[in-house]
This record gives structure tokens, C-alpha cells and sequence, in this order.
């Protein structure tokens, strides 16, 4: 007789939260990064600084040396 | 409180490891926004005339055993000096250009060439206008090519992804940082990635120009 060994199924897509996630309220853990963890593209979702370097020139009187 | 972001891995992209931790002293490794660099200043008449150039993000390339000395001894951190022999005159730091600007060569464009007041314009690293990348930016992202680093910044810090260009390093006042970095401070690279930075800087300037 052969014997059969059922054995349950895993979704591994589901994992049980930690313990300090658990405490957690669902706000905070939210990912902070502009990245979606599933494709790894760029969400879009925050504002990069990107502005160029620029030239400041203005004068100054002189009125004593110190 | 420090949080380390750390190193992410999603997908075979790498970002570098940052951390924003803010020590009250100037650190290798720290990355400072809207950083002033004084190009001239000239007496005409009764006027100083003063250029700068406002770098909208910097890193700090100096030594962090010489910057920790020079916090050390200018404020006798650990007791009370006899001398100034570690004090630092002026400290090392090198822009951050956005890459996609450095991709069209545009990143200078608000920087007009003294000498006939046009835009500055870089190397275009795109095959034609709009479309792929030539080999040479590739090797840029991988740090292949010596003058620059490239820094893929985790989505924690809102700095795009950037490169160092190690030709265009100078000197800042060690005083004028540290007060600058009160409130402008972004972000520190770890100590890993800093090294490795530094390294590369390092050999960047050391490098030998054969005929």
C-alpha cells in the first residue's frame, strides 16, 4: 500500500507580520521609498530636486576695513 | 534617533547606503544642499564685486579622521589642546549633478562662459537627441570611468539619481559648512560607500596623463 502525504499548500505571498510590525498602526508602514518593492520601477510618486547649479554676482560697498 | 536606509537590492538595481543621521560636526561622506562657492571677488572703486556659484548639492570628500581632529581641536572636544596643529584651513567637496541633465549635457546650461556669455554646455551622452544612451554613459553608471561616481539614491532621500564629477572638487571653510549643514543638511553616505568614493577620488586625482 502506498501512502499519500497531503501536504498544505504555502503562499508565500502572504508572510505573517512581525512582532514590532504587528504593534504598528497600518500608516506606519507604509514604504517610505518612491519605489514599488513588486516591479522595482519608480513610483513617481515623490518630488526630486533638481535644479542646476547657478551664478550669483552682486557688489558690496566698502565702507571700512575692519 | 538614527534610521540607516541602508542598501536596497530590488531587481539587480543598486542603490548606494545612506543614513540621515546629523553629527553636529562636518562628516566625510555628508551630503549638503545649496552649498556657495566664491569664484571672485574684486575691488572696483569703492565696491567689492563678488561672483558665486550655488551648487545645489555637495558632497564632503575629506578625510573623516581630519574632520573629526579639526572639530577636536577647534572646539576642545576631548580636553583642552596646547596647539591648533590639526586645525583645518578649508575642506574638500564635489558637486552632485542630476543624471538625467548629465545624459543631455545640460546640467551647467544656467551657467553662462565668461568669456561670450553663453550657456555652458557639456559632453551630449544621448546616440541622437532623445533616444538611447551611448556606451560611455553606461560605464558612467557603473563607474567605470574614473572622473565620475554615480550615486542611485533610495527613495527615502529626494535627490535623483546623481553624479559625482570628481574634476569639478573645491574647497569650502570648514566654519561656513558646519553652520550651513544646521539646516541644510540631506543626507550621509555609509561608511562603505564613502570609502569607496573616496578611493576613487583619490586615484581620479593621482591619475597619470601618459602622451
Amino acid at each position: 500500500m502506498v501512502e499519500t502525504r497531503v501536504r498544505e499548500s504555502l503562499d508565500y505571498t502572504k508572510s505573517s507580520p512581525s512582532t514590532t510590525e504587528a504593534k504598528e498602526p497600518p500608516g506606519q508602514l507604509a514604504p517610505i521609498y518612491d519605489i514599488d518593492p513588486g516591479t522595482g520601477k519608480g513610483t513617481g510618486k515623490a518630488e526630486y530636486d533638481t535644479s542646476k547649479p547657478t551664478r550669483i554676482k552682486f557688489k558690496v560697498k566698502l565702507i571700512e576695513e575692519l | 534617533m538614527e534610521t540607516v536606509v541602508g542598501v536596497c537590492d530590488i531587481e539587480g538595481e543598486k542603490f548606494v547606503g545612506v543614513s540621515n543621521t546629523k553629527d553636529n560636526r562636518v562628516c566625510q561622506g555628508d551630503i549638503i544642499k545649496n552649498v556657495k562657492y566664491i569664484e571672485k571677488i574684486a575691488e572696483v572703486d569703492d565696491y567689492l564685486e563678488v561672483s558665486m556659484i550655488n551648487f545645489p548639492y555637495v558632497i564632503v570628500l575629506s578625510q573623516d579622521c581630519d574632520l573629526s581632529e579639526d572639530y577636536d581641536f577647534r572646539y576642545n572636544k576631548t580636553k583642552a589642546h596646547e596647539n591648533q596643529d590639526k586645525i583645518l584651513i578649508s575642506l574638500l567637496v564635489a558637486p552632485l549633478y542630476t543624471a538625467e541633465q548629465v545624459l543631455a549635457g545640460d546640467h551647467l546650461s544656467e551657467l553662462e562662459l565668461p568669456s561670450t556669455g553663453k550657456p555652458m554646455k557639456m559632453q551630449d551622452l544621448r546616440k541622437e537627441k532623445g533616444k538611447k544612451p551611448t556606451s560611455r554613459y553606461n560605464l558612467m553608471t557603473l563607474n567605470e570611468i574614473p572622473r565620475y561616481h554615480y550615486l542611485k539614491f533610495p527613495g527615502s532621500v529626494t535627490i535623483s539619481d546623481s553624479f559625482i564629477d570628481f574634476k569639478h572638487y573645491f574647497s569650502a571653510n570648514v566654519n561656513y559648512l558646519e553652520q550651513l549643514k544646521e539646516k541644510n543638511f540631506v543626507c550621509k553616505i555609509n561608511e562603505l560607500y564613502r570609502e569607496a568614493i573616496s578611493q576613487r577620488f583619490s586615484s581620479y586625482l593621482s591619475r597619470i596623463g601618459l602622451p
